[in-house]
């Protein structure tokens, strides 16, 4: 018994120890994010000697270039979302119910797709891209990284497809529903919750990218990563608006996952393991 | 659905369609019919994956530089300039070491974080919840917050190190920086190894634990005879997704080290970032992007079989 409460023990503060290594990062910045340029770089031992301050944020607000890269990310990141969880839906479900022509060569398309280096396609999607006049416009970095995310997200609809019961659809079909009858009214109502599911970590995946707006998008189209990116120069770094707008990003993320964590948790093995 | 069954078989043939059941032109008609599901996805994978994948190889063998008025065929003459170099070469070394590094990092402690997690005591939930955040962070911005941790001087890491007496400028040597690297992509996705573990290990049968345990068995010879054998796909996939990750990392050097200090942490994703959009060498880049993807064939291989729709 006494074994088994010492293993316990350790087992717990392990468990806190890990839990605190991910959270202090975050709760680090926050901190230096309420801290005006002065204190901000303080020696730490004075850390939590400061008046706590909104500047930072006020005047981020204030920024234009700021305000334009957060809607340029909050627009890219509905159009793709929205795109790729109508898409993965429908191919999920072909994928999961239906046989078609070059089933086999699609899925072996989209695992490529998936897994190639980002690199190898933004260097000639630039000059495609530049070719045809679309460079520093948001559509073509929607619609790329719509195209990114697609694999994965149509993964995870296929698993939520394959876990549906197949008597519904069977019954909905004798009973004489049509296609458009039995998606609207029996097979997206079951797969909601994976609907929701590929489009938080889709949102989130086009959210968190870097290479391909960085290239394809400078001033017009620059989303905020291409922005925060940008408070590194060689002279010196502004700290406190760097926190301030790292902590603008990273929040929605943080209040989804605590939200659905859950779902998440189900998605992220589902969608990786296939 | 419980978390076992998140881990779907694929199911080796799909189910018929309803109409492909019956006999003639409305079974052909019906599969024609089908591909309307997959047309709009085509479009997209043909846009973002095929044509670009085309054009990068036609760069790959083509003169691409600003001065040439019309791009000719130079066959491997991209690849002898800019692949068969040293600098290559040693990108393709400090790569290698992000993989491997980070492979082994990330599966030891997240195998250890999983055995934990696994034991489901009270409050497992919250702390896999608080493990999940990391992976699902904007990396760019980790990357910054991790530099600000850093910095010398100001950063709480470093004025930690300072009262052991251990002056960090980790940026500034060649290993520490890219110990830094290794380490910043471990505190990401460390997690990730943990839940796909994790959910690997929840899938397990019981009865060959339970025999072990009555045959005496050390914690040892169960994890070593048992369990990492039992979940030897797991851990394959898991360990692929974490290697192709690793190869194409990028964000995080970019907001980092930029490659430095000199090259100690130049990977070939940000070697060819640099050659094709700093100095314009657009032929050099694809023919550098092209030899990664074929050195990486047989990872991509091994990971198309396992996940074969």
């Amino acid at each position: 018994m006494r074994r088994s409460r010492v293993k316990n023990t350790v087992t717990h503060a392990v468990l806190v120890v890990a839990s605190l290594l991910a959270i202090f990062p975050l709760f680090w910045v926050a901190l230096a994010s309420f801290k005006n340029n002065r204190d901000v770089i303080d020696p730490v031992t004075q850390a939590f000697d400061f008046v706590p301050t909104a500047a930072n944020y006020v005047s981020l607000f204030g920024t234009p270039a700021f305000v334009g890269s957060a809607l340029t990310s909050v627009l890219i990141t509905v159009i793709s979302t929205l795109v790729v969880v109508a898409l993965a839906t429908l191919g999920g479900y072909a994928f999961a119910r239906l046989r078609f022509p070059g089933r086999r060569l699609l899925a072996l398309v989209m695992v490529i797709v998936q897994i190639i280096p980002g690199i190898v396609l933004i260097v000639p999607l630039y000059r495609l891209v530049s070719g045809i006049g679309l460079y520093d416009q948001w559509l073509p970095i929607a619609v790329i990284m719509a195209g990114l995310t697609l694999p994965f997200a149509t993964w995870l609809m296929l698993a939520f497809f394959q876990n549906a019961p197949l008597e519904i659809e069977e019954a909905a079909l004798v009973d004489g529903a049509t296609r458009f009858q039995l998606f609207r009214h029996v097979l997206i109502p079951m797969v909601a919750p994976g609907m929701a599911t590929a489009g938080i970590f889709t949102a989130i995946a086009v959210w968190n990218s870097f290479l391909i707006p960085v290239v394809l998008g400078q001033s017009n189209a620059e989303t905020l990563t291409v922005y925060v990116a940008q408070f590194v120069t060689f002279q010196d770094v502004n700290w406190g608006p760097l926190c301030a707008t790292a902590v603008l990003i990273l929040a929605p993320i943080v209040l989804f996952v605590l939200s659905m964590q859950r779902s998440l948790v189900k998605g992220l093995t589902a969608g990786s393991l296939k | 659905m419980t978390s076992t069954s998140t881990i779907p078989a694929v199911r080796k043939h799909p189910l018929p369609d309803r109409g492909a059941t019956r006999r003639g032109a409305r079974a052909r008609r019906a599969r024609i019919l089908s591909l309307g599901y997959v047309t709009p996805t085509w479009i997209l994978m043909i846009t973002v994956g095929v044509i670009p994948t085309g054009y990068a190889i036609w760069m790959s063998v083509t003169d691409q530089s600003l001065t040439a008025s019309s791009p000719d065929f130079v066959g491997l003459g991209n690849f002898v300039a800019s692949v068969f170099t040293p600098a290559f070469l040693s990108s393709l070394g400090v790569t290698a070491l992000f993989v491997v590094a980070g492979l082994l990092i990330q599966f030891t402690v997240g195998y250890l974080l999983a055995v934990l997690i696994h034991r489901q005591l009270r409050g497992f939930r919250i702390a896999r919840t608080v493990l999940l955040v990391p992976m699902l962070l904007t990396p760019v911005v980790v990357g910054l917050i991790w530099q600000f941790m850093l910095s010398p001087g100001l950063g709480v890491i470093t004025t930690f190190a300072d009262l052991f007496g251990w002056h960090l400028n980790v940026f500034a040597d060649p290993w520490s920086a890219r110990l830094v690297v290794v380490l910043i992509d471990s505190w990401m996705f460390i997690p990730f190894v943990m839940l796909m573990l994790s959910a690997g290990m929840t899938a397990l049968p019981e009865e060959p634990l339970e025999a072990a345990a009555i045959d005496g068995a050390s914690w040892w010879q169960t994890t070593r005879y048992i369990i990492l054998p039992m979940l030897r796909p797991v851990i394959t996939i898991t360990l692929l997704v974490r290697c192709v990750d690793a190869v194409r990392l990028f964000d995080v050097i970019f907001a980092t080290t930029k490659g430095g200090p000199g090259t100690a942490t130049q990977s070939v994703s940000m070697l060819t970032y640099t050659t094709t959009f700093q100095f314009y060498q657009f032929g050099y880049g694809a023919a550098m992007s092209i030899a990664v993807a074929v050195l990486m064939i047989p990872v991509y291989f091994i990971y198309i079989r396992l996940t074969r729709i």
